[in-house]
């Protein structure tokens, strides 16, 4: 079995990647260890922390409890895809701006959260955004400026859609 | 994690082939949720995973019928939580799929992989309980439908025989003029399991339905409690006689999430919490 691998296709961070991994290797595993995005963090691997979310497909996954030959023709978005053109997404900087980071390792996985968030609901109430970042822990506990921050990435995003 | 070899059916034939093959050295895989964490801990260490989310068969939609709802094996708990007619039809089902770990949870988790962990702190199956759902089982040549009552056996067992699975839910319309709902006791609001769950049905004829999760080896429904209620109408009298008889029927263990005294004590106020609900809703 140790020589058996899976032929993987899928879009990374809008790159078609085609790349043979272990059956048993989860999506985490692939993304940091065969991808080298450790932007990606592990922390629990128990789907509990959220610390390693990213998108699939348009949905928010804890990656660690993915496997990833289940990714198979999927279009994967890590905290590495969110820039464009040299310049950081709104939720990011909303996120500095707001002072949302503080040892910064659950940040990635809250971002990812808050983009997902932001994707389908462009002006959530502050409830939703618990709801919607309920699975990811700070434990630095700057949740109060996280909302705040995931707040005023609403606003830009609108003021972006605006100014297009 | 140990090793496996992952395998991807896209027809029934393929699934049920796959299965008889590999035997007991094969596991399911649908959101994969309770799934890895399982494989993870080395709670169990098949030689194969079989992921059945491909299979052209089963499906992830909600459909409505004549006489009720089916929800298939690939449906997630997001898109429960999602449908409003399962929000307005069935309300305790909708808010319990809600309460199952977090969004990311949800967005992977289906509603069928709930019931099938058979987990005695399976948010959903209270639901499932109060509107007498159906649970329908596929094999290479068999298919049958049993109550959902009589799916769970015991912590972590089914009533699924090796090479079965199950391919829907059904659930039959609730009575008219009803309602129903679930509350959950839990430490913390995002990803934490249950420390009591209670869903609740009650209507204006004095019908009710009640039942719990995290507080027995398996979730159950409170007869003798329904009874009392059913017989005698909702006043406060008859309303504490059945709490007494829900809190009898409880057998909860102590664990890391609470005491059974603590448990004990709180199924009490969760299901009087969860019947007020409903109660107050009926009767506007
Ligand atoms: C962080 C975290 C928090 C959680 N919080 C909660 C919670 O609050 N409440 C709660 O109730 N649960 C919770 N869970 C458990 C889990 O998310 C749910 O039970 C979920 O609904 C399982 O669905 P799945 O599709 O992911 O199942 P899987 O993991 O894919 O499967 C679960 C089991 O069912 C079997 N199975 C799946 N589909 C079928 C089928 N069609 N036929 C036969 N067998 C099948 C599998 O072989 C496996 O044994 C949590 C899990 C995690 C990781
Ligand atoms: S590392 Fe995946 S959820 Fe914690
Ligand atoms: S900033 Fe340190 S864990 Fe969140």
């Amino acid at each position: 079995m140790e020589n058996e691998s899976f032929e993987l296709e899928f879009i990374l961070n809008g790159e078609s990647k085609n790349i043979r991994v272990k059956h048993y290797w989860t999506l985490a595993e692939v993304l940091r260890s065969q991808e080298g995005l450790t932007g990606t963090k592990l922390c629990c691997e128990e789907g509990e922390c959220g610390a390693c979310t990213v998108i699939v497909d348009g949905k928010s996954v804890t990656s660690c409890i993915v496997l990833a030959p289940e990714v198979q023709g999927s279009n994967i978005v890590t905290i590495e895809g969110l820039s464009q053109d040299g310049e950081i997404d709104p939720v990011q900087e909303a996120f500095i701006e707001e002072g949302a980071v503080q040892c910064g390792y659950c940040i990635p996985g809250m971002v990812m959260s808050a983009k997902n968030l932001l994707d389908e609901n462009d002006s959530p109430d502050e409830e939703e955004i618990k709801e919607a970042l309920g699975g990811n822990i700070c434990r630095c506990a700057g949740y109060y400026r996280i909302i705040c921050a995931v707040q005023s990435a609403a606003q830009k995003y609108k003021e972006k859609v605006k100014v297009l | 994690m140990s090793e496996f070899l992952y395998h991807v059916p896209n027809n029934l034939d393929d699934l049920f082939s796959t299965i008889k093959k590999h035997g007991s050295s094969a596991a399911l895989l649908a959101g994969g949720t309770d799934l890895l964490i399982h494989l993870k801990v080395g709670k169990i260490a098949p030689q194969h995973v079989i992921d059945i989310k491909h299979v052209k068969e089963l499906y992830e939609k909600i459909t409505f019928c004549s006489n009720g709802m089916t929800i298939g094996a690939l449906t997630t708990l997001i898109n429960i939580t999602k449908h409003p007619d399962v929000q307005k039809l069935y309300p305790a089902l909708s808010e319990s799929a809600r309460k199952v770990g977090s969004k990311q949870i949800r967005n992977r988790g289906t509603l069928v992989g709930n019931i099938c962990n058979a987990s005695p702190a399976a948010d959903t199956a209270p639901a499932l309980l109060i509107y007498n759902a159906e649970v329908t089982i596929v094999g290479m040549n068999s298919r049958r439908t049993i109550p959902f009552e009589s799916f769970i056996k015991g912590p972590g067992k089914t009533d699924l025989k090796e090479g079965e699975i199950v391919e829907s839910l059904f659930f039959p319309f609730p009575p008219a003029n009803s309602t129903s709902n679930f509350v959950k006791l839990a430490r913390r609001e995002g990803a934490d399991l249950t420390i009591v769950g209670t869903a609740t049905l009650a209507a204006s004829n004095y019908e009710t339905r009640i039942a719990l999760c995290a507080v027995a080896p398996i979730p159950f429904r409170a007869c003798s409690a329904e009874y009392v209620l059913n017989q005698g109408g909702y006043n406060q009298q008859n309303i504490d006689k059945a709490l007494e008889k829900v809190v009898h029927n409880a057998n909860p263990i102590s664990d890391l999430r609470a005491t059974k005294e603590y448990r004990l004590a709180m199924v009490e106020v969760i299901t009087r919490k969860s019947l007020e609900n409903s109660l107050k809703i009926l009767t506007n």
